[in-house]
């Protein structure tokens, strides 16, 4: 089938400023899941930005829901890997294990099953993650942290060449959205993502777990976000059942401030009431300043 | 030992066992024992979590419990040879009335089955029961229709027997039973709110109590407060907010009703009516 794009001419720069030649930001709308995440990646600049070959791939999708509109689309995993693997990936490696019944909630799953075989995951990092030191890691400090401390991450995080982190942009009651920045915590034990709802100033405080999110971006910063923003629940987050939106997008950059901001704003959130958004910024994340960036915004048919 | 003293030993002793029904039990008390089905045993030893241990049992949402008012939760999954699996959480709220926040919260646009007790929902696979402080989860993966609805009339029946006595409704919820019963979500704390409308940072409505009533075209928040004058205090600091936000556009107020435009077009209206705060977000036409 020949790929038709339809360029929405949404260069969101402001006239007379320099744009670069590569977009900030690749925001794909559309109906073909699949196609639009490649569409995303190839706009961003290429896979092979990204990903080199021989590469090690480590990989963290926010999979572990019921509710559709609470996970990741499974079309937006399988293009990913695809992609990886076509751009010479010798390994890669789900951070987080996938419940192998998620891949048959798209129907090209058999078209890829054998591709999918050929990934590994970490199965400890399974929720209830508990430590063990030959899978995680302790870091006692994080340079530039304001609060996080004492964490206990996934030790191939540190061994992989290349992180894509994959999330779903959603509703979450005590973050309001859960996105690039807040999907990182499935790197986390258990215990140390719940250090961050309890050792603040006061029980489940917004305003620290938020610092913490930030803090542990600057750990290991991913190479590639492709963010899901498809069809997600709005209320009653994360888990869902709830009130849903359909802006129908697949999104793609590396800067997690930007593309929260702008993510928040597709499914009707205010950016100033994500205090991720906020407390990422302030410690040099990233922009969240969307007209003092490159957006591209296309439609695939 | 007279007559009298019988007597007062065995009040004495009916009332111990009273209490020990209505509070002393435990989530993993209420839980089935192997074979309550025949065939059905648990797969694995049981997970009992207290407090803020729950964060090791909820993979996101654990914070609302807490919120409500969370005691402990006992887990686990029960398998057949042939037959399929069940998974069963239940969980032991502060109150009657936490536990029943988290049951119209967590059983989402189902229809529920209002009894003396329990309340329950049903979803294609799964069950939501509600029985005085507790509120109990179940699903199951690879039973007939025939086996689920086998396996939910047991459990049905299980859990009042085992935590006798009828279900305590909150009265905010109680004058809403009749009309809007199934799409109305008891809310305790800011946290749940934001489940349904995010009004800001900081807990601007000063929310304790909310009934959140679910429709196609609109929602309606109806926020609760211990008197007149708090309510009246909190919606003149909040139409003090609302005209300095972002977030609003398209103003208006007029004597105890404010009205404006949010982010996603929707119209929202605020009205003053007693002790209660009335909100209505409508989507637009």
């Amino acid at each position: 089938m020949k790929m038709r794009i339809f360029l929405l001419a949404m260069w969101l720069m402001p006239m007379g400023m320099a744009r670069s030649s590569t977009p900030d930001i690749v925001s794909v709308k559309g109906v073909n899941v699949f196609e639009q995440t490649i569409r995303a990646v190839e706009l961003l600049g290429g896979i092979d930005r990204f990903v080199k070959p021989g590469n090690k791939v480590g990989i963290l999708v926010n999979s572990d829901f019921r509710e559709k509109g609470a996970y990741v689309d499974p079309e937006v995993v399988i293009a990913a890997i695809k992609m990886a693997f076509d751009a010479g990936a010798a390994d890669i490696v789900f951070l987080q294990p996938i419940n192998p019944e998620y891949w048959t909630r798209t129907p090209l799953e058999p078209e890829y099953r054998e591709l999918i075989a050929r990934t590994r995951e970490i199965k400890e990092n399974q929720f209830p993650a508990v430590f063990s030191e030959e899978v995680f890691v302790k870091i006692p400090e994080v340079e530039g942290a304001v609060s996080a401390k004492d964490l206990e991450l996934v030790k191939e995080l540190f061994e992989v060449d290349a992180f894509i982190n994959i999330p779903i942009a959603k509703h979450h009651a005590t973050t309001i959205l859960t996105n690039s920045m807040k999907n990182l915590m499935g790197l986390n034990t258990r215990a140390s993502n719940v250090k961050f709802h309890l050792d603040g100033p006061s029980r489940n405080d917004p305003e620290f777990l938020a610092q913490c999110i930030a803090d542990l971006y600057l750990v290991r910063r991913p190479d590639l976000i492709i963010s899901d923003v498809t069809y997600c629940v709005v209320t009653n987050g994360p888990d869902g059942p709830g009130e849903v939106v359909s802006p129908q997008m697949v999104v793609a950059g590396n800067d997690p401030v930007a593309l929260d901001t702008y993510c928040a704003l597709q499914i009707g959130f205010l950016p100033e009431d994500v205090l991720t958004i906020q407390k990422a910024f302030e410690i040099g994340l990233g922009e969240k300043d969307l007209s003092k960036l490159n957006v591209l915004e296309v439609y695939y048919e | 030992m007279s007559k009298t003293n019988f007597l007062l030993r065995f009040c004495l002793l009916a009332f111990v066992l009273f209490s020990f029904n209505a509070y002393g039990q435990t989530a993993l008390d209420l839980l089935p024992a192997d074979e309550w089905m025949p065939g059905w045993k648990q797969s694995y030893d049981v997970l009992a979590y207290e407090d803020d241990d729950l964060f090791f049992l909820i993979n996101g949402g654990a914070d609302l419990f807490l919120e409500y008012g969370f005691s402990d939760v006992a887990a686990v999954e029960y398998r057949h040879p042939s037959e399929g699996k069940i998974y069963i959480e239940v969980y032991r709220m502060d109150s009657d009335s936490a536990a029943f926040g988290v049951f119209s919260l967590r059983k989402g646009s189902l229809q529920m089955e209002i009894n003396p007790s329990p309340w329950v929902v049903y979803g294609e696979d799964n069950l939501h029961l509600w029985q005085g402080p507790f509120y109990i989860s179940v699903s199951t993966s690879g039973l007939s229709s025939l086996g689920k609805l086998k396996a939910f009339a047991m459990l049905m029946a299980h859990f009042p027997k085992m935590a006798p006595g009828e279900n305590r409704v909150p009265v905010l919820f109680g004058n809403h039973r009749e009309s809007e019963s199934s799409n109305a979500t008891y809310v305790l704390g800011p946290l749940g709110l934001n489940n349904f409308y995010h009004f800001g940072h900081g807990n601007i409505l000063k929310v304790t109590e909310a009934l959140a009533i679910t429709r196609d075209d609109s929602r309606e928040i109806i926020l609760n407060y211990p008197d007149d004058y708090t309510a009246q205090k909190v919606f003149l600091s909040f139409s003090e907010h609302l005209g300095g936000s972002n977030r609003y556009s398209d103003y208006q107020i007029e004597d105890s009703e404010l009205l404006a435009k949010d982010l996603r077009n929707n119209t929202v209206i605020a009205r003053l009516k007693g002790q209660k705060i009335l909100f209505s977000v409508r989507k637009p036409e």
